[in-house]
């Protein structure tokens, strides 16, 4: 009974990462996003969204409008990019359509950042998704997480503990 | 070791704990064999849904969004399907403590819980599947004022409860 037991402990434990990362995923499929919760890592949309927001995206637009807030990231940069729609240009209905985005924060558009030749974004491939809703500042534990080590593993040791201790 | 460790009297919880963590002890003082068909079937489907868990992690890992996403969707209606039979399996079986035969092929099915506030062990004895006996067992009569365990005294008092109904 002993190692059953401890099997029981083990998997208890491992249901806290299992089940969070399966609630993850569903959520990544149901929006089909790669990420569909990202935290605003810089101050270019200000005053509309600041660091350490936390942006809900979807994407399964058929496509983009004006105005829209959208999430995107350039091939050969991991970073997520938060800004508007500047300018868009599409074929017949829409099969496909380019956009073109600039930070409400930053003085020009986005042209600079684009890679090497890109002239606009492919609102179907190089999107993460649009930006449906937002809760202010709850982000900023992850920009802790991810840029102070401490921080990560001290609350990823809480969690253990806690899980380990409940009884009841 | 267990008849040596104290309890906490104040804690319905560790009170409970302790209970169950005795009872097959106790049930093999009354001539039973505890199966453990329910609890490795219970570690089995945990284990799976881990596993199928992990492999989704590595392919997340190792694969872009757009190739990996009908493995995706296939890993999360298996881990739904799994999940949702463990989830069955605790409705169904709900705070079962202990299942066991005894040397005439007889089932006990044990069932054992408590309310928050109160020191009494409530059990649901179910035998053979068809018979099932309630009771409310006092914490206070099967540990001593300072908060050892009796073995003897919770055997008898399962054993009345047993007798009980069989009567």
């Amino acid at each position: 009974m002993n190692v059953r037991q401890q099997l029981q402990q083990l998997l208890t434990l491992a249901y806290v990462f299992t089940s969070a990362f399966i609630l993850w995923k569903t959520l990544s499929i149901i929006t089909n996003s790669h990420s569909p919760i990202v935290v605003v890592l810089s101050g270019s949309m200000e005053p509309a969204f600041q660091r350490g927001d936390i942006l809900f995206l979807w994407n399964r637009d058929d496509h983009a409008k004006v105005g829209d807030i959208v999430v995107y990231e350039i091939k050969g940069k991991s970073i997520p990019i938060v800004h508007r729609v500047l300018r868009e240009h599409h074929s017949k209905d829409f099969a496909k359509q380019l956009l073109l985005t600039k930070g409400d924060n930053n003085p020009v558009d986005d042209l600079g950042l684009y890679a090497k030749k890109q002239m606009y974004l492919n609102q179907k491939t190089d999107l993460v998704g649009t930006v449906k809703a937002y809760l202010p500042k709850l982000g900023y534990v992850t920009i802790l997480i991810s840029e102070n080590v401490y921080f990560k593993f001290g609350l990823l040791g809480l969690m253990c503990l806690s899980s380990l201790f409940s009884n009841e | 070791m267990s008849s040596l460790k104290k309890t906490n009297l104040d804690s319905v919880t560790d009170l409970r704990q302790t209970t169950d963590d005795n009872l097959p002890a106790a049930l093999t003082e009354l001539g039973y064999d505890q199966s453990f068909k329910l609890i490795d079937t219970k570690l089995a489907l945990g284990s799976v849904t881990v596993v199928i868990a992990g492999l989704l992690f590595l392919v997340d890992k190792k694969y872009e969004f757009n190739e990996s996403y009908n493995i995706t969707v296939i890993s999360i209606l298996l881990y739904a399907i799994f999940s949702g039979i463990l989830l069955y399996l605790n409705r169904v079986y709900k705070d079962v403590k202990y299942i066991g035969y005894n040397s005439k092929g007889e089932k006990i099915t044990i069932a054992g819980w408590t309310k928050k506030f109160d020191p009494i062990y409530y059990t649901k004895i179910t035998l053979n599947d068809k018979t099932t006996i309630e009771s409310q067992l006092e914490f206070k009569k099967f540990f001593d004022t300072l908060g050892y365990f009796n073995r003897e005294a919770f055997v008898t008092v399962l054993k009345g409860q047993i007798t009980k109904k069989s009567q």
